[in-house]
């Protein structure tokens, strides 16, 4: 009786202090303010900015990402294990460490950013510079998931292929991609959740600007100071958004990599 | 029987988080307990009464100080003063906070930095603050309307005049206030939430109005690429050469190392004087080093301080 | 014919083994697990590059260390049975047939008329249209034959073709593999660990102990014990 006391306990706390913060914002604002609020201007655009910025990181961080996990996991080549401990270090890293790090090297006065600058390109403080910091805090999450799949999956399905007559090319795109696919799926969309909650970086690389950098984050920091129904509405859409996600990746997470 | 200890353990831990939770962070209904007898000596500046904290923990009650030589009675226990402080006076604070022990030994401030928004915010959610030094009336005043305040001791602080920040070497050449609106240059201001950005907006609808024109208005408006969060956000962007110009402080300005910036005067009469105040919160229970501090803040050596640091005194406009 | 001599650094031994095997002939290779024989077939297929020798069949030279030469396991042409049958488990019995086909970019009718015999032959032609992830490991096995063969190899090679299959399966790989050697009249190897099979497919057989070929000769006249050389 008491282990069923304690266990009960146990999952209640755990649950609750997850729960609850959650539930909180829902109780603290009106159904009538929520929606009126969201035909405000200000929340329309950080809406709209962020999901455009995120899916296009998103869409960047697949197609450069997955063929450069699989030529990562099926060649070995020198300074393969610094690459690999690079592909985590955004993982660990400050998110404002890295958007000062792409600010100084960027930037038009920074390291690269200044030859941008000469030909009149700029970077820092633009919509492109809130995708390159989406993309360099999010990437990880996507490549990890790439990388253990390509890993995982049973070699003799690719040396089948290959023997048949298959080219690498058409292997990976016909055997390799629909075998890993609901793993890759899972992978996206956690990058995706990530990109779209990034704060740290973008507001230190791209500033803070409505319609152009001011992404959800960044509306609901400002709009918790000046504006609280804004604060409130934006965080209750990311939450919801946040919801979505996750329900997704366990949906398409329980599709098994065959395994070798 | 492992799970099961675990369990009451953990689930009595939360429950003492949330009723912990409950009792500290309420707002500030308790009555302060008034004061066994303690010298209160008279000074030309503002005295306060002298607050014991209320009881549980700390038994003796705290003495009061002021004066610009001030022999200061005061108990061990006691020595910590949380500051909110308004961001820009990032720059002057470990003087302030190294000259604030010598006049008080044993006593010790911690200022938590931030724009004022953001810690107005804090405060009204529940954080805990000794001491709350704003930068902006409107938030001063919407505190003490929500009775945040010990009453009597908001008290002006300081002032500052907005300026404009250029990169040393002037990347977009930038000569006068007008050339702000040159299409093309990059401008860094507060957001509106933040003090320094109220008073920015505001200097600018001067300058419109007595010297310019609203097309010259709507044209800066236009070269903003960013929106920071806290005065010392805009001021870096401006070291990093990142933007052509800034709006800032005067004290930040002033502060920095020569060379560090160049800058361009808005002239007095369109300017903005933000005016910060200082006050001591309701929920504090370091009520006597708190009020130390304010004194400190007031006296000469905590001006000094701060005109050394670029802030102007009160008095002068 | 099929000409192998090969060397290859493995984790405990060296893989040295030389052998022919001639058109229409089946050479069945034993020995015990870890003895090198996945390896021989990888290095055939050019799924692995052997540290030195050669591979050539009749007059194409498929991999030879002294010139360099490695042909990419796309353009060999061996048909390879894997152990684990490795259909590919998304795809239907018959698209995994007809996976070689496409690859080369046969046309639609030839690809439909071999691979609808294939499915008779190998008496699976009511499951052409399940997804091979649904299939029974005899099942597999018998379209993972009817692939590899589907291509018209120049070389057919089983690994354990007839581990975990049910009696039937047994007998029909074992019959399709001999018909189809006979009747493209290639070099085929069979890896297996079963006395058995040695006696009711091979013509020759030769036994592998870690990489080492311990002796080679007719399957009846094969001796009933070897020295059993402990691969660590």
């Amino acid at each position: 009786m008491l282990t069923l006391i304690g266990a009960a306990v146990l999952i209640a706390s755990v649950t609750l202090y997850l729960a609850l913060p959650v539930a909180a914002l829902f109780v603290r604002i009106t159904p009538d303010l929520f929606f009126s609020t969201l035909a405000d201007p200000e929340v329309a655009s950080a809406l709209w900015l962020s999901l455009f910025t995120s899916t296009v990181s998103l869409a960047v961080v697949i197609l450069v990402g997955t063929p450069f996990a699989y030529v990562h996991c099926r060649n070995a080549y020198p300074g393969k294990v610094i690459v690999d401990t690079l592909i985590d270090l955004p993982l660990v890293l400050p998110p404002a460490v890295a958007g000062v790090a792409l600010l100084v090297l960027w930037g038009r006065a920074g390291i690269l950013g200044r030859y941008f600058n000469i030909l009149g390109v700029s970077i820092a403080f633009t919509t492109l510079a809130v995708i390159m910091a989406q993309i360099f805090v999010a990437s990880p999450f996507y490549l990890r998931q790439a990388k253990s799949l390509f890993e995982q999956l049973d070699p003799s399905y690719e040396q089948a292929a290959l023997t048949l007559g298959a080219s690498p090319l058409r292997t990976f795109a016909l055997v390799t991609l629909p075998l890993t696919a609901g793993g890759l799926v899972s992978g996206a969309v956690m990058t995706f959740g990530r990109a779209l909650g990034e704060f740290g970086a973008t507001i230190m690389f791209a500033g803070n600007l409505p319609g152009v950098t001011q992404t959800m984050p960044l509306a609901v920091y400002v709009g918790m100071e000046g504006n609280l129904s804004v604060g409130l509405t934006i965080s209750i859409l990311l939450v919801l958004i946040s919801f979505a996600i996750m329900i997704a990746v366990r949906l398409l997470a329980q599709r098994e990599v065959p395994r070798a | 029987m492992k799970i099961a200890s675990l369990g009451i353990i953990l689930g009595m831990l939360v429950l003492c988080a949330l009723f912990a939770g409950c009792t500290t962070s309420s707002t500030p209904a308790q009555a302060p307990v008034t004061a066994v007898a303690t010298a209160v000596p008279s000074a030309p500046a503002a005295t306060l009464q002298p607050v014991a904290t209320i009881a549980l923990p700390i038994s003796t009650p705290a003495a009061v100080a002021t004066t610009s030589t001030p022999a200061p009675v005061y108990t061990a226990s006691e020595g910590n003063v949380v500051a909110y402080t308004a961001a820009s006076l990032k720059g002057v604070s470990s003087k302030l906070a190294s000259d604030f022990e010598a006049m008080y030994p044993g006593h010790h401030v911690v200022f938590n930095l931030d724009g004022t928004q953001a810690l107005k915010t804090q405060v009204q959610n529940g954080a805990y603050a000794d001491v709350f030094i704003s930068a902006s009336n409107a938030y001063t005043t919407e505190l003490t309307k929500g009775g945040y305040f010990v009453e009597g001791t908001v008290k002006p602080l300081t002032s500052n005049y907005v300026i404009v920040i250029l990169p040393a070497n002037n990347p977009a050449n930038i000569q006068s206030l007008a050339d702000l609106a040159k299409p093309g240059v990059k401008i860094a201001m507060e957001d509106k939430t933040v003090p320094a950005g109220t008073a920015t907006i505001e200097a600018l609808a001067n300058l419109a109005k007595s010297t310019y024109n609203p097309a010259w208005n709507t044209s800066v408006f236009k070269n903003v690429v960013t929106y920071e969060t806290s005065e010392p956000g805009v001021a870096t962007k401006i070291s990093l050469g990142e933007v052509d110009a800034g709006f800032v402080y005067e004290s930040t300005y002033t502060a920095a190392p020569k060379g560090t910036y160049t800058a361009i005067t808005i002239p007095k009469k369109d300017n903005y004087l933000q005016i910060y105040t200082i006050g001591i919160l309701k929920g504090s229970t370091n009520k006597g080093a708190a009020a130390d501090f304010e004194n400190f803040m007031l006296s000469s050596v905590g001006q000094k301080d701060l005109r050394d640091y670029g802030f102007r005194a009160i008095s002068t406009t | 014919m099929l000409d192998v001599g090969i060397k290859k650094q493995l984790r405990d031994f060296t893989l040295d083994i030389a052998f022919q095997v001639k058109p229409g002939k089946i050479l069945v290779i034993m020995g015990a697990n870890g003895s090198g024989k996945s390896t021989t077939l990888s290095s055939i297929a050019g799924l692995l590059r052997p540290d030195s020798g050669y591979v050539r069949l009749g007059k194409e030279v498929l991999f030879d260390s002294a010139t360099g030469m490695n042909l990419p396991p796309e353009d060999r042409q061996t048909g390879y049975v894997f152990q684990n049958s490795a259909v590919f488990p998304h795809l239907t019995a018959w698209e995994n047939i007809a996976f070689g086909l496409r690859a080369r970019h046969e046309t639609r009718d030839l690809i439909e008329s071999r691979v609808a015999t294939l499915l008779e032959k190998m008496d699976i032609r009511n499951l052409s249209e399940v997804k091979a992830r649904g299939l029974s490991g005899g099942q597999k096995q018998r379209v993972a034959l009817a692939r590899a063969i589907a291509v018209q190899p120049k070389i057919l090679m089983l690994d354990e073709p007839f581990t975990a299959l049910d009696a039937d399966s047994i007998r029909a790989v074992r019959e399709l593999t001999r018909a189809v050697v006979t009747e493209m009249q290639i070099p085929c190897i069979l890896v297996t660990h079963r006395v058995g099979d040695i006696l009711e497919i091979g013509d020759k057989s030769c036994v592998l102990s870690c990489g080492k070929k311990e002796w080679e000769g007719h399957p009846r006249d094969m001796p009933e014990h070897f020295p059993v050389c402990q691969c660590p």
